[in-house]
């Protein structure tokens, strides 16, 4: 298949116009790949994270999270979970109240996530090389997908994944895509182009936003103490974020007993029924998750903390005996694995003041965690440096 | 499969370019036989068992166009030429306009008692017909009038009927044109092939990141509504259409030339910034010139021309222009689009030779171009209202809006009827128009991006495909010229 190009004398020059087609594709290629996955990534970012363009920057900070605590010398421990652990844990005052040196808790736990949706992160916290991770496991950790009745949970799933996959490396990919299930794996983007694919349903929107901040002075974006933002990264105020995220304010505070009362009454029957009330003890797509979490991290010589958080005391007045059998045997079969410590507090006594709402901790639940929490944690750095 | 689904991209177009310049190497009849497969394969994918009536076309104008040359009996000459034009025109008439006839009469029955109604066909309309079917009784024409001999071989004429790049949506090319294109073998030609990927690209970044967001607004505008009255609205409206009517054909076209291109084959170009035309003439010189030079040089000229007095002129003016927007479309939206073309026609010319007029050219020409640009383009704006608003009260409420009548202004309004993209898409408007001005001023924007160095072409074409790859709307919009 012979070249033309324009007369030219000499074969050498005869084949110039074929190499400047070929070179030319060749930049045209890189600016293509470089602008997709460097600036267009860069563009959208700000407007992900501070709530604009989705209902909850948190979930988009992960992975950007994770290489700040790669970067941090300190000794790091790095909590997963849901938002009953972001609303229980406070990274700052478990720093403070920790015998440690230079030591830095850091708080991902967010909004609806379980083992089976948080797995897909594990390659990346393991390469910011963490000394403890904490995992919240609870009864809303353990469900089946089988007869569940929570109808947004695959709305999230695709949510989640896809938002994950964005921003994640391609080197991440690993073990964690074969438990997920086929219907889910369509949301992963394996390759560049699926991911290019995935920024581009964002950039259009991200536009619009800077445009109407510029024009009309009107933003989506979150306030900055609202639960759905988070900071710029790299800013001081991300620093503080990663450690002490925005917290939910109470709803329980305003609530005299009786309300509390009527108020569980309304909605535990329900609740009560639903697959966060009823954890399986095993054969789940979230336990083969946790397995496949816990040996990760155990194989990169990684502290595991199972944390079991409380919901609140009257709660249980609306289940049946051994309704939560499913997560005592889960805890019971991981606490067996060396390097895995449980810390299940679901079953000890909390004082009702310290709950905002049915499961998630307050101001003072976040003080009582950070008093019962930080020794334990303690404990397993001291035996680690030893 | 068109030309904004991948797999027109991933595998239909390399392995055409694969096969014709391998396996036809250096080989002229296998390179045309390949490009003839392919052409119906592709109309295969776009149309399905419509592929007969191309064949139908094809063969007939084949057997015409033979007829013709060998004789010199100018009764048997015409007969043939008859058959051609009734079997071609007749195709058109069945598959386009029946069911548009039947409901108008119809409409009209309604109001004389006593006269039948007819049920409709519902007859699907074949992709490309009004294409494909002017482009062969051309080639027809011009073997009748002696301007071209036929092509030797049918394979060589099939292919020129069924070629792939121009089939659907054109340009209509002429025979002549083409048989000169395809009389050496073809060869990969890196000048060509980078033209080819500057139009490809070009293209595609006009209609996904262009076309495809302006069309938003023009449907979120054009509905029913209130806000029919906001002129702030109906301007942009007017724009946004114009803008994407525009940005959506010539897409198509530059693809097509580009994929031709690719292929070592030049068609004709179809576009020359019509936005910058400075009178309806200049207009009908830069829009769909290929169909412009067909209604010319076909119905225009035999219907008399400018060759028979003023009155037969513009008679044969206003008849080009109904039936050519006719040939838009079954809907009388389309008639009204014409005529209203014609009127402005036969208006710039009875003007151009007014003293005053004359004058106001000569002493000002600058200030006088730039007027005639500003009311050129007043009107065709205009007239692109009629061709997207079907309905006749909301048409009505348009234009009366559009040229200020019990019109009102309301910014509020205009925020709450425009899509969730606003400022975006007002952008990119704003972005076409200074682009389009570029164009105009350069002689070709795509024509100077591919005589652009390695590392300028690279840039820009990078730039436009990242573009294109990440403004483009979720949802793709047909190509509008699909519908004709």
């Amino acid at each position: 298949m012979g070249m033309q190009g324009t007369p030219q004398d000499g074969n050498a020059e005869a084949s110039k116009p074929g190499q400047d087609l070929i070179l030319s594709i060749l930049v045209a290629s890189f600016v293509l790949l470089y602008l997709s996955t460097n600036t267009v990534p860069a563009l959208i970012k700000p407007a992900l994270l501070d709530g604009s363009l989705i209902s909850n920057g948190r979930f988009a900070m992960t992975y950007d999270g994770y290489e700040t605590v790669a970067d941090d010398n300190a000794v790091t421990v790095v909590a997963i979970g849901s938002s009953i652990l972001m609303e229980a844990m406070d990274g700052q005052c478990m720093g403070g109240k920790s015998s440690a040196e230079n030591i830095r808790f850091y708080n991902f736990a967010m909004d609806g996530s379980y083992p089976y949706t948080e797995m897909v992160q594990i390659p990346a916290l393991i390469e910011a090389e963490p000394d403890v991770v904490l995992i919240e496991i609870g009864p809303n950790s353990l469900w089946g997908w089988t007869g569940d009745i929570w109808t947004g949970g695959a709305e999230y799933n695709e949510f989640r994944f896809q938002l994950m996959s964005m921003t994640m490396s391609p080197h991440h990919m690993d073990d964690w895509y074969y438990i997920l299930e086929p219907e889910d794996r369509i949301f992963i983007d394996v390759n560049q182009s699926e991911k290019m694919d995935a920024w581009s349903e964002y950039t259009r929107d991200a536009i619009e936003e800077y445009l109407s901040r510029e024009i009309d002075d009107v933003s989506n974006a979150m306030g900055a103490t609202s639960h759905s933002y988070v900071p710029p990264i790299g800013s001081d105020e991300w620093d503080t974020y990663l450690s002490k995220p925005n917290w939910r304010t109470s709803k329980f505070d305003e609530k005299t007993p009786e309300e509390i009362r009527e108020y569980l009454d309304e909605v535990m029957p329900s609740k009560s029924q639903q697959g966060v009330y009823n954890p399986k003890s095993g054969g789940t797509q979230n336990h083969m998750a946790l397995d496949y979490t816990i040996h990760e991290l155990l194989n990169a010589s990684i502290d595991v903390v199972l944390i079991g958080t409380p919901h609140h005391p009257w709660v249980n007045g609306y289940l049946e005996p051994g309704q939560l059998d499913g997560m005592n045997e889960t805890y019971a079969h991981y606490s067996q694995f060396e390097g895995v410590t449980p810390l299940q507090m679901y079953w000890d006594e909390w004082p009702t003041e310290a709950f905002s709402d049915r499961n998630h901790f307050d101001s003072d639940g976040r003080e009582i965690f950070c008093e019962r929490v930080t020794p334990v944690i303690d404990s397993i750095i001291s035996t680690r440096l030893d | 499969m068109d030309f904004v689904t991948p797999e027109y991209y991933y595998w239909f177009l390399p392995i055409v370019f694969l096969c014709t310049f391998t396996i036809g190497n250096k080989k002229r009849r296998r390179q045309i036989g390949i490009l003839l497969v392919s052409s119906y394969v592709f109309f295969w994918f776009a149309s399905g068992w419509h592929i007969m009536l191309l064949l139908i076309s094809t063969m007939v104008d084949w057997n015409a166009a033979k007829r013709i040359f060998a004789s010199d009996d100018p009764v048997i000459r015409k007969r043939w030429l008859i058959a051609s034009l009734t079997v071609n025109l007749g195709l058109l008439a069945i598959f386009k306009y029946l069911d548009f006839f039947i409901e108008s009469w119809n409409w009209a029955s309604l109001r004389v008692p006593g006269a039948p109604e007819i049920g409709t066909f519902g007859l699907l309309l074949p992709v490309g017909i009004s294409f494909y079917t002017f482009q062969t009784m051309s080639y027809t024409i011009d073997v009748y009038r002696k301007k071209n001999d036929p092509y030797d071989d049918l394979l060589s004429f099939a292919c020129y009927a069924a070629f792939f790049p121009q089939l659907v949506a054109g340009p209509i090319v002429r025979a002549d044109h083409f048989r000169k294109e395809i009389e050496n073998t073809l060869t990969p030609n890196s000048a060509r092939i980078r033209l080819g990927l500057t139009l490809i690209v070009y293209g595609l970044a006009k209609k996904l990141v262009i076309a495809d967001n302006v069309a938003i607004h023009v449907d979120s505008i054009f509905i029913d509504g209130e806000h029919l009255q906001n002129i702030g609205l109906i301007w942009w409206g007017a724009l946004a259409f114009g803008i994407q009517i525009y940005c959506d054909f010539s897409a198509y076209t530059d693809i097509a030339i580009g994929s031709a291109y690719l292929l070592g084959i030049r068609l004709p170009e179809n576009f020359k910034s019509p936005y910058a035309a400075n009178s309806p003439q200049d207009f009908w010189r830069r829009w769909h010139i290929s169909l412009s030079t067909w209604l010319r040089d076909y119905l225009y000229i035999s219907l008399g021309g400018s060759r028979h007095g003023k009155r037969v002129m513009l008679m044969a003016l206003m008849a080009t222009m109904l039936l050519g927007g006719l040939w838009h479309g079954a809907a009388w939206n389309f008639v009204l689009w014409g005529l209203l073309h014609g009127l402005l026609l036969i208006i710039h010319r009875s003007l151009k030779n007014v003293k005053l007029v004359v004058k106001f050219f000569e002493r000002l020409p600058k200030l006088a171009r730039v007027c005639g640009w500003a009311t050129t383009q007043y009107f065709i704006f205009m007239t692109w209202l009629v061709f997207r608003v079907e309905d006749t009260s909301m048409l009505i409420q348009s234009l009366k809006t559009y040229v200020g009548l019990g019109a009102h202004w309301n910014r509020g309004e205009m925020y709450e009827i425009l899509p969730e993209i606003k400022y975006l898409t007002l952008a990119i408007g704003l972005l076409f128009f200074i682009g389009h001005f570029i164009s105009w001023k350069v002689g070709g924007l795509k024509e100077w991006i591919s005589r652009q160095n390695v590392l300028v072409w690279g840039l820009i074409i990078g730039i436009l495909l990242t573009l294109t790859f990440h403004l483009r709307p979720a949802e793709t919009v047909d190509f509008i010229y699909f519908r004709f």
